[in-house]
């Protein structure tokens, strides 16, 4: 075996990593040759001192050091993690302590504001309720009105009541009627005086009833009798004057030799009526024709031939 | 073979932890084998502050990438070779800054496959240091210093640490073979060199 070979070898025989049969022929060579006896010992030295190099101590920080970046690492990929996925992890508990601190917030700001809103709403109550029975002395200190208050009470609604009734009437009353509730409301006495108007309210409102009822149409007519030449225009043109004059519930009825035309017309259009009717034919009969009433009116018109 | 066995279940249940976000358990590890990276780190560097930077970011790398460890080595293993790894390539960032700095640069020496770049021992003459077993310590590792680190590496791990053959070839990622080889070349070049510094052996 020549040196070269042995001293490539001599690492492995070092550490006693060479086959036996290796091993041997590197020790029969080593006994022979002075320069790989020499390179051998020198390796073991080298080894040695490599060997003998000291440890070092690692610094007491490093492991803290090291922890503190593992765990803001971990904190860091938690975060991005709960980013994605938990978006509403931690937000939840802070929205609702949130909420819950506005509500309580909201709860304490109105019970402590109630009694303010009482006190601005009382008045407002008390303006409703006490115009009817207020409205002459309106100018009048509030105290003063809080105090009259309780008496006004029943007259008050009685009156209402009253007004009602008043109300319910008007669209069939004379024009009167509203005109004079309208007259009574801005006279409205004060609380005392309130009874006995209601009770001449009363009595008006039924009188007027009995008015209503003797300009009924349906039971009285007025009664008209023309005489002209022929008679089928002049119905036609009584039926068109009536419409023209707003009649209702025309009804035309033939006879042998004469037609009746009833009808109903607002009496306000009777005079007008009337004058037609002159223009038509002669105006032989006139019943009540002066009587203009509220209201419709029936008026029978009967077409008679002239005789000749 | 300084403190060889690290005892495998033990790593596995604290490996197994840490997979499941167990920060604490990922600490004993931290505690269990800071001391043998740091001077793993600190032997492949020749620099102490250097060796712990490397081993901050090697736990920090191994933390951020313990999901993807899958028990296939021993964890020390793989843990070491992160280390290796990120040493490697401090070592290479430095000595091209070194390599532009007219002081620091070595007299290549020609060995048999290559040259290695041979830095001369640095002759500190600060007086604290003056003692004669830390002036050699110095020039070894000055020699070791020299060497290109896939020998260095190799020497590292072998003669300073004791590992294995096996299991300096599963953190180095080369075949035993290579291991040994490199393992001679290493040793004959810092023999030269030491040669070369001290004189006689």
């Amino acid at each position: 075996m020549e040196c070269s070979e042995v001293q490539k070898r001599l690492s492995a025989y070092l550490e006693k990593a060479v086959s036996p049969k290796q091993k041997a022929l590197i020790d029969a060579h080593l006994k022979g040759c002075k320069q790989c006896k020499r390179a051998l010992a020198d390796l073991k030295k080298t080894v040695d001192y490599v060997q003998k190099l000291e440890e070092v101590e690692p610094p007491a920080w490093l492991v803290q050091k090291v922890m503190a970046r593992v765990r803001s690492e971990a904190e860091a990929k938690k975060g991005i993690l709960q980013k994605i996925f938990y978006p509403f992890h931690i937000k939840i508990p802070l929205e609702a302590v949130a909420l819950i601190l506005v509500a309580v917030g909201a709860i304490y700001i109105f019970k402590s504001m109630q009694p303010q809103m009482q006190i601005a709403q009382a008045p407002i109550a008390h303006e409703e309720a006490a115009p009817p029975a207020l409205a002459p002395g309106k100018g009048e200190v509030h105290d003063l009105a809080e105090d009259k208050r309780p008496p006004a009470a029943p007259a008050e609604q009685f009156r209402d009541t009253d007004k009602e009734k008043a109300r319910e009437r008007k669209p069939v009353g004379l024009a009167k009627a509203p005109v004079e509730t309208a007259k009574r409301e801005e006279a409205a006495p004060a609380a005392g005086a309130a009874h006995t108007d209601a009770l001449k309210q009363k009595a008006l409102s039924s009188l007027e009833e009995s008015k209503k009822t003797t300009t009924e149409p349906e039971t009285q007519a007025i009664r008209f009798v023309l005489n002209v030449k022929t008679i089928e225009p002049a119905t036609q043109d009584t039926e068109e004057t009536l419409r023209k004059l707003g009649g209702r519930k025309i009804k035309t009825q033939s006879l042998r030799d004469k037609t009746i035309i009833n009808a109903e017309i607002d009496s306000k259009q009777m005079k007008e009526l009337f004058n037609q009717l002159n223009l038509i034919g002669e105006m032989q009969e006139e019943e009540a024709a002066s009587q203009a009433g509220e209201g419709d009116v029936g008026v029978q018109i009967e077409l008679e031939k002239t005789a000749p | 073979m300084k403190g060889k066995k690290q005892t495998r279940d033990e790593d596995r249940e604290f490996v197994a932890l840490c997979q499941r976000g167990d920060v604490n358990a990922f600490e004993v590890l931290v505690q269990r084998h800071q001391k043998r990276m740091l001077n793993i780190a600190y032997r492949i560097m020749g620099n102490y502050d250097e060796a712990c930077e490397i081993v901050q970011d090697a736990f920090i790398s191994a933390y951020k990438h313990i999901k993807g460890f899958k028990g296939k080595a021993k964890f020390s293993t793989w843990l070491y070779a992160i280390c290796i790894n990120l040493s490697r390539n401090r070592l290479r960032q430095v000595r091209t800054r070194l390599h532009r700095e007219p002081y620091a640069v070595g007299n290549p020496v020609n060995i048999a496959d290559g040259q290695i770049a041979l830095d001369p021992p640095s002759s500190d003459p600060s007086p604290l240091d003056r003692l004669e077993t830390k002036d050699v310590q110095q020039k070894v590792q000055g020699c070791i210093n020299a060497l290109d680190a896939e020998f260095r590496e190799v020497l590292i791990l072998r003669d300073i640490q004791g590992f294995s053959y096996d299991e300096i070839s599963a953190m180095l990622k080369v075949p035993e073979g290579t291991v040994k080889s490199r393992l001679f070349r290493a040793r004959e070049a810092v023999k030269d060199s030491l040669k070369g510094i001290m004189g006689d052996l």
